[in-house]
């Protein structure tokens, strides 16, 4: 375990960076008096709220004490029942400076007098009649005292989509001992999926900075998280006799929250509790959504050139806002904008003239939406509204067949709050601008070409230079430490994108009324920041996919002979230079006759397509617009999904795989590369062109004997090695350059290969290993053919490297081009 | 003394890159054959010898390939290829000028440069209206020093007027 003194160290830091962020904007909000932004307070009170929380923890009962009433007075001005006055912003300025100074001198801050800034504070409570005085004591189910005492405020302030709460026990020493975790990290991995809402320590030592005690040191967490009671467990890593479950209905204390959930029609067996605060929110994002949405709706009508981007834009729009709307059980309106959705949906094609009659009809759409939203605004619920007459004239924008799936309203909603994460959870770390960091990173790469070609140095050669070799190997040394640690500073664990996974399969199980069992696998992998941004939304995408494609009802499941609960496995691990992430279920995998017969409406392939192996087949699901979901609804079935993951590998240089067998489940393999920056290359040559192939993806060169090679009646040249047959990939004919050798027997083969594939690339020799730091082709080139960037040669001439993958993707199309060829004939 | 001035001039003209004024109607010139071309000194950020060009597959004609400036990877366009003129050896007086327009860098490979020579507006003439093909639409003017006449170019046009010769080069 991490020493004490480190843990205070922690927390003061952390808390100091917390008070930094806040003050501009306690500066901020004094500005916007008569409308402060809830977003803004929000960030304040979890700022205070963070510090009150490691105050309590490590005993500094000032800061706890003078936190603790700031934020207390921070959720009145949340809630409305305070307004932000000049006095209020001052007394919490000077609040935030008497932190300061205590954070300062931690060691002595319980000795400090903090009755001036506590005592303005608790007048300014007391002189509106602040609310937060009621606790409520925090019972179990059978109505146990936990000990834990909460005030309303904090039970406000869990956040909405926080169904559960528990208290979770832990001891600490044990968990350091055994598994090696500091309370610090438990608490950061706590707060990726749930808020602390309390949390107290029990030991023999009250202070704990005098070390960490001997015996076992109990931690208790007041927790709120958005997951279940079923996967709470693995959540959190608690034994299930560790976690309580409290029933939160029991402490909703004043009627004020029983008003709360204004629901339009009570249909919907599965509608979450609607509280205010979630109304709000709806409201404010929904009049940005609206107006932004009328805006782009007028710039398509207006703008020609900007026809496709406007339409984008709203069907974007509007399905969040639907996504929203089905959320909080507004039937009315989610029925409204997903015809909207599917207008423009259709719009987008290409296909429906855009004329004034529509631009009125969609004004229409949008004008009653805002209405709708303004109503929940003023009132705080929505009247039940017959949209039925708006539902059918947008219906009239569409062919009449695909009026008729507009007709049916969407049953299950997801709402894609999953791709938007709420809160940021604050890290001790210094934050550097990922900008800064890559030119750090570039000028690492710099000086490793600038070292070997000075180290190279042609005028160099020949001269023995005892002494000078030593140094320059001293020199390598370094460099070569520095690129590492460069490297490293860009590596983050996946775990985080990976948690935020057990939610959503939570959501969308619950939903669709499926059992669904989530295990992850490998979460501490780590991979490079870009890799962390581009991979979330893929996955995403392809766990809706599972869960609501691939694992079927508990009826179906036993019906088909398996257990009522599915599993859904995302499993991360480094498998050569490449991060793989998995994502498996034992659903009832891809139909392949459905997706060709889709193949063939779409003209995506021609004749029946009986010949294709199935990757081929399952790889079709990646097309845009793709989707043989019968019905539309919100939750999938547009096709928008797969084509997202297919286009975010793409930019991370990654691709994906498909594996399935009809009946029994799907694996969705996501191939990453470990990091965009450097590589390690073979540099081969073909004429005077020198070629950087990624040393990964190398498995041996050869010389081929002439009874190992076979050529088929359409040229294309097959290299038998041991059992298998290897196409022969030609650079000099695929670049048109001129080579040395032109015969197999005198050059040398590379065999490469990319997932189950392998080429032999033919080449007149091999030239030797480096590392490598990848740069990307100017733009002003666009893409090249089978490459994937470029890179300085020690000599600075520059060597473009070959993209394995994209090779034998062009290797296999021209196969198939010449396949589909004869059958055409 | 005239020398020191000389100098003294020069080194200001270039301190001076980024006033407006002082790159007014300075061109800098270069030969094609026989001819003498300019462009608007403004988007030459330095002129290097020809170097070692990594060729790069799939690209039209008349972009040559990529080359390593200190560190940095920029394509170089041909003009002779690009105008559709024959092409010729390289040699010790061929020239890359590099051009650097929406913070893409680009070399363009000449002949030779030859000098930075001021022509004001009123001695540039439009381009001629007969068009007579490719090369015409890089045209910006004719200007006139003395006797000679320089064929200035456009060139945000010599680089961006790419889509067409895209195709045409797909198309191949």
């Amino acid at each position: 375990m991490t020493s004490d003194p480190s843990i205070v160290e922690e927390f003061i830091v952390e808390a100091q960076e917390h008070l930094e962020n806040i003050e501009d904007d306690f500066l901020e909000l004094g500005q916007q008096k008569e409308s402060p932004d809830p977003a803004l307070i929000d960030k304040i009170f979890r700022a205070a709220h963070s510090i009150k929380g490691g105050a309590g923890f490590l005993q500094f009962k000032n800061i706890g004490s003078l936190a603790h009433i700031m934020e207390t007075l921070l959720s009145s001005l949340r809630s409305g029942t305070i307004s932000v006055t000049d006095e209020i912003i001052e007394a919490l300025l000077a609040g935030v400076d008497k932190l300061g100074a205590m954070l300062a001198n931690a060691d002595s801050s319980n000795d400090m007098d903090i009755s001036a800034e506590h005592g303005t504070l608790d007048a300014i409570l007391k002189g509106v009649g602040g609310k937060d005085t009621a606790d409520v004591p925090v019972t179990t189910g059978e109505g146990l005292q936990t000990g834990f005492e909460i005030t309303e405020f904090s039970l406000n302030n869990i956040p909405k989509n926080h169904d559960f709460l528990y208290i979770l026990k832990y001891d600490l020493v044990e968990l350091a001992k055994v598994r090696g975790k500091s309370p610090i990290g438990l608490i950061r991995e706590l707060l990726s999926t749930g808020e602390i809402v309390d949390a107290r320590i029990e030991s023999a030592a009250d202070d704990l900075s005098d070390g960490v005690p001997k015996g076992p040191l109990h931690y208790e967490v007041l927790y709120s998280s958005l997951i279940g009671p079923e996967t709470i467990e693995l959540a959190v890593g608690l034994p299930s006799d560790k976690v309580v479950v409290i029933d939160k209905s029991k402490l909703a204390p004043k009627p004020r929250e029983v008003a709360a959930p204004v629901v339009e029609e009570m249909e919907d067996e599965f509608q979450l509790p609607i509280t205010p605060e979630m109304i709000e929110q709806f409201v404010a994002e929904s009049d940005e959504i609206v107006e932004t949405v009328e805006q782009s709706l007028m710039e398509v009508f207006e703008n020609p050139d900007k026809v496709q981007e406007g339409i984008a834009e709203s069907f974007r729009l509007i399905h969040s806002f639907k996504g929203n709307c089905g959320l909080l059980g507004y039937k009315g309106l989610e029925r409204v904008s997903h015809t909207m959705e599917t207008v423009l949906d259709f719009f987008k094609t290409g296909v429906v003239p855009r004329r004034e009659a529509d631009r009125n009809i969609l004004m229409k759409g949008v004008d009653t939406l805002r209405e709708g939203v303004s109503e929940l605004s003023k009132s705080g619920k929505l009247e039940p509204h017959d949209y039925s007459e708006l539902i059918e004239e947008l219906g009239s924008l569409l062919p009449s067949h695909k009026a008729a799936a507009t007709a049916r309203p969407a049953r299950r909603e997801d709402t894609d709050k999953s791709d938007t994460p709420k809160k940021t959870v604050e890290r001790r770390d210094l934050r550097v601008d990922l900008e800064k960091l890559d030119v750090l990173i570039n000028l690492v790469g710099e000086l490793v070409i600038a070292e070997s070609m000075t180290t190279r140095h042609p005028e160099l050669e020949g001269m023995h230079l005892e002494g000078f070799d030593r140094s320059v190997h001293n020199l390598r040394r370094i460099i070569a430490d520095l690129q590492d640690v460069a490297m490293a500073v860009r590596m983050i664990p996946l775990s985080r994108t990976f948690r935020k996974m057990i939610r959503l399969v939570h959501d969308l199980a619950n939903k669709a009324g499926k059992q669904i069992k989530l295990e992850l696998v490998g979460e501490d992998t780590e991979v490079d920041k870009t890799v962390i941004e581009q991979i979330n939304d893929p996955l995403v995408h392809i766990i809706r996919n599972s869960v609501d494609h691939g694992v079927e009802p508990p009826e179906e499941r036993i019906a088909a002979g398996k257990a009522g609960q599915g599993n859904v496995t995302i499993e991360a691990k480094h498998e050569g230079g490449e991060v793989l992430i998995i994502v498996r279920d034992d659903g009832r995998g891809l139909s392949r006759e459905k997706i060709l017969k889709k193949a063939v409406e779409n003209g995506l392939i021609q004749g029946d397509g009986a010949n294709l192996p199935d990757d081929e087949v399952f790889k079709m699901i990646f097309e845009p617009g793709f989707s043989t979901a019968e019905t539309i609804t919100d939750v999938s079935g547009r096709g928008v999904g797969m084509d997202v993951v297919r286009r975010n590998l793409e930019k991370l240089k990654g691709r994906v795989d498909v594996q399935s067998n009809f009946g029994q489940g799907s694996n969705v393999v996501l191939r990453i590369p470990l990091t965009l920056a450097i590589i390690e290359g073979m540099l081969i040559r073909v004429g005077d062109s020198r070629y950087t192939l990624p040393l990964l993806s190398i498995r041996e060169s050869f010389r081929p004997e002439p009874e190992q090679v076979t050529i088929t009646m359409d040229g294309l040249e097959v290299v038998r090695v041991r059992d298998e047959m290897i196409p022969v990939v030609r650079l000099h004919e695929l670049y048109k350059i001129r080579p040395d050798a032109v015969d197999l027997q005198e050059g040398i083969l590379v065999i490469v290969d990319s997932g189950r594939k392998q080429v032999c690339i033919f080449a007149d020799e091999i030239l030797g290993q480096h590392q490598t730091v990848i740069k990307a082709l100017p733009t002003y080139l666009g893409s090249a053919r089978g490459l994937s960037g470029c890179t300085i040669l020690g000599n600075g001439e520059v060597s473009l490297i070959m993209d394995v993958s994209s090779l034998i993707a062009m290797a296999e199309n021209s196969n198939l081009q010449g396949g589909q060829y004869v059958d055409g004939e | 003394m005239s020398m020191e001035n000389e100098k003294k001039m020069v080194e200001d003209d270039l301190f001076d890159e980024d006033s407006e004024d002082t790159q007014k109607d300075k061109y800098l010139t270069f030969q094609l054959g026989k001819e003498d071309y300019g462009i608007e000194i403004r988007h030459v950020t330095e002129i290097i010898g020809i170097q070692k060009i990594t060729e790069v597959p799939d690209m039209p004609a008349f972009v040559k390939g990529v080359i390593n400036l200190r560190g940095q990877v920029i394509p170089v366009m041909d003009v002779r290829t690009r105008f559709q003129m024959e092409s010729r050896e390289y040699d010790d007086r061929t020239c890359v000028i590099v051009v650097r327009i929406n913070d893409s860098a680009i070399g363009l490979v000449v002949d030779t440069v030859n000098e930075v020579a001021d022509i004001p507006e009123d001695s540039v003439a439009p381009p001629p209206m007969v068009s007579r093909g490719e090369g015409s639409r890089y045209l910006q003017g004719m200007g006139k020093i003395g006797n000679e006449v320089k064929i200035l170019l456009n060139v945000n046009r010599l680089l961006h007027d790419e889509e067409l010769s895209k195709i045409t080069g797909a198309g191949n």
